[in-house]
C-alpha cells in the first residue's frame, strides 16, 4: 500500500523518463505506455489524498483502489453483476472509482488506457504526430488538472507535454 | 361360480353397505395395531407377511432408482436450459451494446467508419470485453471515445454491469491483426437498435 508521496514520486519518475527520450520519437509505443502510468499513479495519489469516495452511491473510505473489494465487502455493497469482489481486476476497480469520483478527468484516461493497452498489443508503429497528439490531450491535461485540484507541483518540463 | 349382483336391484344389501360406510368403522384409517405375527395369521398364500414386505420394499428402491434418474435427466436438462438462455442473453447483450455504440458514433461523427467490432467472451463471468477497430482521424477518435465512456458509464449506472472496450486506431498504423484476433476471436454484429 503506497501512500499518496510514494505514488506522486513514481509519477514524477515516469515523467522523467518520459522526457528523456520522447523528442527523438524512437520509442513512441513505450512513450504512450509510460504516460499511462504516469496517470496511474496520479489517480492512486487522488485517492489517496480524497480517501471519502463515493462507489454506486454509496460512501466508502479507502486509500487505494485495490482496498475497494474489501471496503465493498465490508459494507454489504453487492459488486457489479459480472465482476466477484476476488477478482484481481484493479484496472477495472481503478476505472470504476475515477468514472464515478473524478468525471472530469475520466474520458481522458479511458482514452488513454485504450492507446496504451493498444500500443502494448496491437500496434507497434506510432507516428510521431499522433504520440504529441495522444499526450498533450490526456497526460498533460490530467498532470495540469492534480496540480491545480490537490494544490501540487509535477512538473513537466518539455513543451511537447504540456 | 361368482354371480354379480346390482345393488339398485336388492334394497335390503344397499341399506346394509351404507350402515357399514357411514358407521365408525373405517378400516383405513383406524386399522388396530397388530404385531407381524397375528397380520401374517390373517392370509394364506403363495407368500407370507415378510415376502410381500420384501417385494414393497424392492418396488420402493426400483421407484427411487427411477425417480433418481428421472431428477437427474431433470436437473440435467434444466441446467442445459438455463446455460442456453444466459448465453443467448449473454451474446444478445454484447450484440445490443456493439449495436448501441455503432448508432450512437454514426449519428454523432461525420465520416466514421468503424472497421471491426471485436469480442471475447466469458460465459462464466458474463465480462463483457471490446475491442473497435476504427480508421480515424485524431479528433474523430477523440470523439469515438468519449462515446465509449460514456455507454461504458450509462451500463454501469443502469446495469451494474461492467464494459471493457478499447479502441484501435488503423489510421497510418501497422496493426498485429493476429493478436488482436487471438485476443478477441469474436467478431459482433450490431444489434439494430431503434431509435
Amino acid at each position: 500500500m503506497s501512500s499518496d508521496s510514494q505514488h506522486i514520486y513514481q509519477a514524477q519518475k515516469n515523467v522523467d523518463f518520459l522526457e528523456s527520450f520522447i523528442d527523438q520519437y524512437k520509442f513512441n509505443d513505450w512513450a504512450i505506455t509510460v504516460a499511462f502510468y504516469v496517470c496511474v499513479h496520479i489517480v492512486e495519489a487522488v485517492i489517496f489524498l480524497k480517501k471519502d469516495l463515493k462507489h454506486q452511491g454509496y460512501s466508502i473510505r479507502i486509500e487505494n483502489s485495490e482496498d475497494l473489494p474489501a471496503v465493498a465487502t465490508a459494507a454489504k455493497i453487492p459488486p457489479p453483476k459480472n465482476l466477484s469482489w476476488t477478482a484481481k481486476l484493479n484496472h477495472a476497480f481503478r476505472n470504476l472509482l475515477l468514472a464515478e469520483n473524478f468525471p472530469e478527468i475520466s474520458e481522458k484516461y479511458n482514452y488513454l488506457y485504450s492507446k496504451s493497452k493498444s500500443a502494448r498489443y496491437y500496434c507497434y508503429k506510432w507516428d510521431s504526430k499522433d504520440v504529441d497528439l495522444t499526450l498533450k490531450y490526456s497526460l498533460a491535461f490530467i498532470v495540469s488538472w492534480f496540480n491545480k485540484t490537490f494544490s501540487n507541483s509535477l512538473k513537466i518540463s518539455k513543451p511537447i507535454l504540456k | 361360480m361368482v354371480s354379480y349382483v346390482h345393488l339398485e336391484h336388492v334394497p335390503y344389501m344397499e341399506n346394509r353397505l351404507e350402515k357399514y360406510l357411514t358407521s365408525e368403522i373405517n378400516l383405513f384409517e383406524k386399522s388396530p395395531a397388530l404385531t407381524h405375527k397375528s397380520l401374517d395369521a390373517l392370509f394364506d398364500g403363495p407368500k407370507n407377511l415378510s415376502g410381500i414386505l420384501t417385494d414393497v420394499a424392492e418396488e420402493i428402491k426400483n421407484r427411487e432408482k427411477k425417480a433418481e434418474k428421472k431428477g437427474y435427466e431433470r436437473a440435467v436438462s434444466d441446467m442445459n436450459k438455463a446455460a442456453k438462455e444466459r448465453v443467448e442473453k449473454y451474446i444478445y447483450n454484447i450484440s445490443f451494446i456493439v449495436g448501441l455504440i455503432h448508432k450512437v458514433a454514426l449519428d454523432e461523427i461525420k465520416n466514421f467508419k468503424i472497421i471491426d467490432s471485436r469480442a471475447r467472451f466469458s460465459f462464466d463471468t458474463e465480462w463483457i470485453d471490446l475491442a473497435f477497430v476504427i480508421d480515424a482521424e485524431f479528433e474523430e477518435e477523440i470523439l469515438f471515445s468519449s462515446v465509449l465512456s460514456r455507454i461504458q458509464n450509462s451500463v454501469f449506472s443502469n446495469q451494474k454491469r461492467i464494459i471493457e472496450i478499447i479502441q484501435v486506431n488503423q489510421k497510418n498504423r501497422e496493426l498485429d491483426h493476429s493478436v488482436l484476433k487471438s485476443d478477441y476471436p469474436f467478431i459482433v454484429k450490431p444489434a439494430d437498435i431503434k431509435s
